[in-house]
């Protein structure tokens, strides 16, 4: 069974994802990780 | 026989008025919450020094993780993001997202994207002169 999974929907999307925590670095995301509070999603970008 | 089809091309023209003022309210509504949320995420995201800075100087200071003499000038509004090493602007760099986001948002964007992977973040932008040399 596949479940649709918003973190797979966004990175398949060339998004990136970003672990956004108070008091540490902000660090990329690979894959999804439940124990992360704060997961940040960067759309899209293409330079100007 | 003509006035009503008069009546009836009213009763038409109104409801695509009304369905059309309905849309914009709407749209209205939605861009004005996207704005409001972006805010509150650069505020939560940004430390309180660089939130000041900000709202003082409109623009933030991030430094590079890599390069300690090197520091990335994000404006607050729309624009070139400064490249200043040793204290001297050495280049401007145009990154932007494919949709449309919130200002705030593009902020956010670059700080996440400078702080967690720089690397990326230089090739995908678009390098220019400095615009103060």
């Amino acid at each position: 069974m596949h479940f649709w999974c918003p973190f797979s929907h966004h990175t398949h999307q060339a998004q990136t994802s970003n672990r956004v925590e108070a008091g540490k670095p902000v660090e990329r995301l690979e894959q999804f990780d439940p124990q992360v509070a704060q997961i940040i999603m960067v759309p899209r970008v293409v330079g100007g | 026989m003509e006035t009503l089809k008069l009546i009836v091309a009213g009763i038409i023209l109104t409801i695509a008025f009304c369905v059309l003022g309905w849309q914009v309210v709407v749209s209205y509504r939605a861009w004005f919450s996207a704005k409001r949320r972006a805010g509150e995420l650069l505020r939560a995201v940004l430390t309180p020094e660089q939130y000041c800075q900000l709202k003082r100087r409109r623009y933030i200071d991030i430094p590079s993780p890599r390069d300690q003499e090197r520091t990335y000038r994000v404006p607050r509004d729309p624009g070139l993001v400064r490249v200043i090493e040793k204290g001297r602007e050495t280049a401007s760099l145009c990154l932007q997202p494919l949709e449309w986001v919130p200002y705030a948002d593009i902020v956010v964007m670059h700080k996440l994207m400078i702080e967690a992977d720089e690397e990326t973040y230089l090739q995908k932008a678009n390098r220019l002169a400095p615009l103060c040399s």
